[in-house]
């Protein structure tokens, strides 16, 4: 008899209209899984634009991490979380590696990559690149921000899963489970809307109504692709956007 | 079927700096500084048909010619910015019009870290029709600087008779030939530019339009 699901999980990638406008295809890419003991997987990359098969690249280094994850994960009794979700991000690097091998460049799959593991007891993330990953703690109302800010000076310079020294660049955290009641992932499309740029905080007006969406029975991935697509966020951002949500139930 | 209701966002426009700086000297009178003055219309007219870059790309101009070098335009966002009616006259102090657009870049660059205003590489986009009449080496140096330590983006253009020999030891980027007096080309071009840029995903390297007022 397996556990029933504890987190229940909504997730949307949407185009943003700049790609829209130009028909090209959303770039952003989400997977995630829920095991058998009740471990969730959440992997949210945004491919760059500038890359020409970074929505590949993107796809494949979050399906790539989440297999990875699964694999690892199953059946382990105490798992060093850092070290199994920094060999999933060298997983889903390996992965965009050998795409690239048959005679094009690796840049041109350039993609950021955050990875969230749920256990029963720690929450851990890992992030290349930017894009926030956001939990909201069991009180219900304090937010946490499980990423750090960018240290490039201008806002379109980021590290990719493909840059040289990535796994050195990324930056891990890890919270107790037992404290947190939601979590949010993004890609700095959401990012720049929800998280305080200049201290990296996150904003209560928006992440509060939306943790509220998420634990909705009733809310569907569609709502919050029709969300990502509103003329309220496209009117602030015309980039391509993610966002992840999973609430305890 | 539920909805994310009642959802805020941070007011948080990235800006996109771009300072203009125009040679309005003697020679400019005539056609040269109407054509300019029509440029920087269709610049403003380009720039607030786009919602994005009217809340993003901030505009300055500095202008060499009439008056000394003058700061006749500060950063203001693009949908704020109103076209000036600029007139040529005097002589054209290229050196210290390049020192106090540096400046200003740093300064605003300052404000918006100052803010935790997030931000793009700043432009600074020079027009000349001849050659400086002050010493121009130290300032040429200093766009060299800024170029090497990726402070800003600097671009020349000439105009007419402009001395291209100097504008390549000011300009790493290869200075470019207005062709006859193509300035609402030009700046259409450059507005473009700006939407590219203030649009551009994290990670970009910006692919710039295409030039089409240029001498070949």
């Amino acid at each position: 008899m397996s556990l029933p699901p504890v987190w229940r999980v909504l997730a949307a990638s949407t185009a943003g209209t700049r790609h829209v406008s130009r028909g090209s295809a959303c770039q952003d890419a989400n997977a995630h899984r829920l095991l058998d003991d009740g471990t969730l997987l959440i992997a949210v990359a945004d491919g760059a634009g500038s890359a020409s098969r970074s929505k590949e690249g993107a796809e494949c280094a979050t399906l790539a991490a989440v297999e990875f994850l699964a694999a690892h994960l199953a059946g382990m009794e105490t798992p060093v979380l850092e070290t199994v979700i920094r060999d999933a991000m060298s997983a889903a690097r390996s992965a965009v590696e050998a795409l690239a091998a048959e005679g094009s460049s690796l840049n041109d799959f350039a993609t950021t990559l955050l990875l969230t593991v749920i256990t029963d007891s720690l929450v851990s993330t890992l992030q290349v690149g930017d894009g926030a990953i956001v939990a909201q703690l069991s009180d219900g109302e304090s937010l946490d921000v499980l990423t750090a800010k960018g240290d490039s000076e201008y806002v379109n310079q980021t590290t990719f899963l493909t840059s040289n020294g990535y796994l050195e660049a990324a930056y891990f955290a890890s919270r107790p489970a037992a404290s947190v009641r939601a979590v949010a992932v993004m890609t700095d499309g959401m990012q720049l809307l929800a998280v305080h740029h200049a201290n990296n905080t996150a904003f209560g007006a928006f992440f509060k109504p939306m943790f509220r969406f998420a634990a909705d029975p009733t809310a569907t991935d569609q709502a919050l692709a029709d969300f990502l697509t509103s003329e309220a966020v496209c009117r602030r951002t015309d980039d391509d956007k993610t966002l992840v949500l999973t609430v305890r139930q | 079927m539920a909805q994310p209701l009642n959802v805020e966002f941070l007011n948080a426009d990235p800006r996109c700096a771009c300072v203009l700086l125009l040679d309005t000297s003697g020679s400019m009178t005539g056609a040269p500084i109407k054509a300019l003055n029509e440029g920087l219309a269709a610049f403003q007219q380009s720039i607030q048909e786009d919602a994005l870059a009217s809340r993003r790309v901030e505009v300055a101009i500095v202008t060499f010619g009439a008056g000394g070098v003058q700061r006749i335009q500060d950063f203001v966002t693009g949908g704020d910015f109103a076209a000036p009616l600029l007139q040529a006259g005097g002589t054209t102090p290229m050196g210290e019009a390049v020192r106090v657009a540096l400046d200003m870049v740093r300064e605003r660059k300052a404000t918006y870290r100052e803010n935790g205003v997030l931000y793009y590489q700043p432009w600074v986009v020079m027009i000349t029709d001849g050659a400086p009449t002050d010493d121009w080496k130290a300032a040429a140096q200093a766009v060299r600087g800024e170029e090497a330590s990726k402070g800003l983006s600097f671009f020349a253009i000439g105009v007419g008779a402009a001395n291209l020999q100097i504008l390549s030891e000011i300009s790493v980027r290869q200075p470019m030939k207005l062709d006859g007096l193509n300035f609402v080309e030009l700046f259409v071009w450059l507005s473009q530019s700006q939407k590219r840029v203030s649009a551009n995903k994290v990670g970009d390297q910006t692919a710039l339009p295409a030039v089409n007022w240029a001498a070949v």
